[in-house]
């Protein structure tokens, strides 16, 4: 069970997320509808994770970012899921760039609907896991078509589910190949596109990729 | 297609050869021609129709001005009468002796029938003058030669006068060139000289610059209240929709119950989205509007409204849309504000059709003190009825009544 602190302004969503979240078995200890009680919430209830809106009072614009970049700063490693209404690389690269260590997410709020997935994400985020929008991912992918054609369709895949920050053994899953392949499929890819070679299973790889794909 | 401005920025050659020098000169006669007319019409007409009427009976002069200014490329000046906005005799003539532009337009004329008169006239004369000694050297030139042919062999005679011949087209040359940028420099100071007192009122175009930038602001405004409300109203509704219902097919196996009772909530959500979407859509454009014109969207502002409204709109016909909306809206937001901010236990609302202005005024019983200053959407609309060249009037004191009074030509 996760302790969450949740932090959205529009009502409804919010308590329809409490009850989803409530049947899978984790506890929203407090949820919010602004920036500032999300910063009290959390140095009371030091939550397992914080899951919050971009768009909060009283600017309506990115305060739930700047709080939860914000927050990172003051308590590093504190796990983070960002929501959003819109697809945005910049909000994802926000949220990588402003620290190393412990867990960060990027998600179209839609992805709520996707309650399997959803919930997985979350957990990962609270494990320490990196979490980026697979339509983010996309976006990019498609937007840096023209380099990534020294890519096999297969390796294509594997950059994006990597971008995505899911790890060797969760795209191994996914692929339905054995490990030893998807390790083959990384490390041409990072030749390939001249990464740094760390693909350690941490941000740091998904950071590079999202780097690249955003250069 | 260029002017007279660029063309005479080019190297010499290609202005001199261009048709420019022509067209400058053309103007320059045309000058003179209208003076000339000036000269002739002006003081009878001034005996004749005094100061009442002399404006009117020196309109076609005037009108041949604002157009001469095309030879030198460009359009011709726009004429800055606005149209009268009442009818009947008295409104019109008081309309067109309170525009600057009229006297303007007078001053123009004297100056054309007394100092570009007299300027064109040595444009002429001096523009003729080369052309004159071309021709006459021309043909002393030919006569000479004619006569030499005759006696080619005399071997004196041929040394001098190719010289002299040669000298002379060189200066004739150069004369044309500076003669050429004279007339053309002339012509175009006269022209600018037209601009300055012909053309609009530079009050009304400042104002209208500045409120057709406030009404951009105002569109831009306007959009992010759209892309808000859908933000905060519509796609949160569906979000939700979308929860409830994955909570509904996860509890459909174990807990049909409180599946169908997520349903049911899932609908009533559904019909909370569409209500919502209708009313962001009536507020972006009432189709009612659209189908079948002020009245009947008018009424339906007044049956929507908590408060009890009196109508009584006196309108044949349709009015253009740009009129329609902007009455629309001006009525729906003092509606909302008598509503949300006066605490008025009734309103009026009533509108004419004189001649081609719109009327509409709105009266409400309530506290008044309405302060468009401080961010009212009134403001905004102020602006929509401004570009529509329209007033819009808030009589609002402290202790009420307030009435939105707002008058819009309904030009054609």
């Amino acid at each position: 069970m996760l302790r969450i602190v949740l932090a959205d302004d529009a009502v409804l969503p919010r308590e329809g997320l409490v009850a989803l979240l409530d049947r899978f078995g984790h506890r929203v200890v407090a949820s919010v509808g602004d920036s500032a009680t999300l910063a009290t919430a959390v140095a009371e209830h030091r939550p397992d994770v914080v899951i919050t809106d971009v768009r909060m009072p009283p600017t309506f614009t990115d305060e739930g970012l700047r709080t939860a970049i914000a927050l990172r700063a003051e308590q590093p490693g504190l796990p983070v899921l960002v929501l959003s209404q819109y697809v945005a690389t910049a909000y994802a690269a926000k949220l990588l760039e402003s620290t190393d260590s412990g867990g960060v997410g990027y998600l179209l709020k839609d992805r709520v609907l996707d309650v399997g997935d959803f919930v997985e994400g979350v957990e990962r985020v609270a494990a320490g896991g990196c979490v980026i929008e697979p339509e983010v991912v996309r976006q990019l992918i498609t937007r840096r078509n023209d380099p990534l054609g020294r890519l096999t369709p297969r390796e294509r895949e594997v950059l994006a589910l990597m971008a995505e920050g899911r790890s060797n053994a969760a795209i191994t899953k996914r692929l339905m190949v054995s490990e030893k392949v998807v390790g083959k499929h990384i490390n041409a890819i990072f030749t390939k596109l001249d990464l740094p070679a760390d693909s350690t299973e941490d941000h740091r790889r998904v950071r590079a990729v999202l780097a690249y794909l955003r250069e | 297609m260029t002017t007279a401005a660029e063309a005479i920025r080019h190297r010499p050659f290609r202005f001199v050869l261009s048709a420019w020098p022509l067209r400058t000169f053309g103007y320059a006669v045309s000058g003179v021609l209208t003076g000339l007319a000036t000269v002739v019409w002006l003081p009878p007409a001034l005996l004749a129709g005094g100061v009442i009427l002399t404006p009117e009976l020196v309109r076609p002069l005037v009108a041949v001005e604002r157009r001469r200014v095309m030879l030198l490329g460009g359009p011709a000046l726009p004429d800055p009468h606005r149209p009268p906005e009442r009818p009947g005799f008295a409104r019109w003539l008081r309309g067109r002796y309170t525009e600057a532009v009229t006297w303007r337009e007078l001053a123009f004329l004297v100056l054309n029938g007394s100092v570009l008169l007299f300027i064109n006239l040595m444009a002429l004369v001096v523009g003729l003058a080369p052309a004159l000694i071309f021709a006459s050297g021309a043909a002393s030139f030919v006569e000479s030669g004619a006569g030499d042919g005759s006696a080619s062999a005399g071997p004196g005679a041929s040394a001098g006068s190719p010289f002299i011949a040669g000298g002379a087209a060189l200066a004739i040359a150069a004369t044309v060139i500076l003669l050429g940028y004279a007339t053309a420099a002339a012509a175009m100071l006269q022209a600018e000289l037209a601009r300055l007192l012909l053309s609009a009122d530079d009050g009304r175009i400042r104002t209208l610059t500045r409120s057709r930038a406030r009404l951009i602001d105002a569109f831009e405004v306007e959009r992010r209240r759209i892309e808000r409300d859908l933000h905060d109203g519509a796609q949160q509704r569906l979000l939700q929709l979308g929860m409830i219902l994955v909570r509904a097919q996860m509890e459909l196996e174990t807990h049909p119950e409180a599946a169908r009772s997520l349903i049911a909530e899932a609908t009533g959500e559904a019909r909370s989205a569409l209500t919502e979407l209708r009313e962001l859509v009536r507020g972006i454009h009432p189709r009612v509007l659209t189908d079948f014109g002020l009245p009947a969207a008018v009424a339906e502002l007044a049956d929507r409204s908590p408060l009890p409204v009196t109508v009584e709109l006196d309108l044949p016909g349709r009015q253009p849309a740009a009129v329609e909306s902007a009455a629309y809206f001006v009525v729906a937001e003092a509606l909302t504000n008598a509503a949300k901010h006066a605490r008025a236990s009734r309103v009026e609302i009533t509108a004419t059709l004189t001649g081609r202005l719109l009327r509409i005024e709105i009266h409400d019983d309530g506290s008044g003190g309405a302060d468009p200053a401080k961010g009212s959407g009134l403001t905004g609309l102020a602006d929509r009825v401004d570009a529509l060249d329209g007033t819009l009037t808030l009589t609002s004191p402290r202790g009420g009544p307030t009435t939105v009074r707002l008058e819009l030509p309904c030009s054609e």
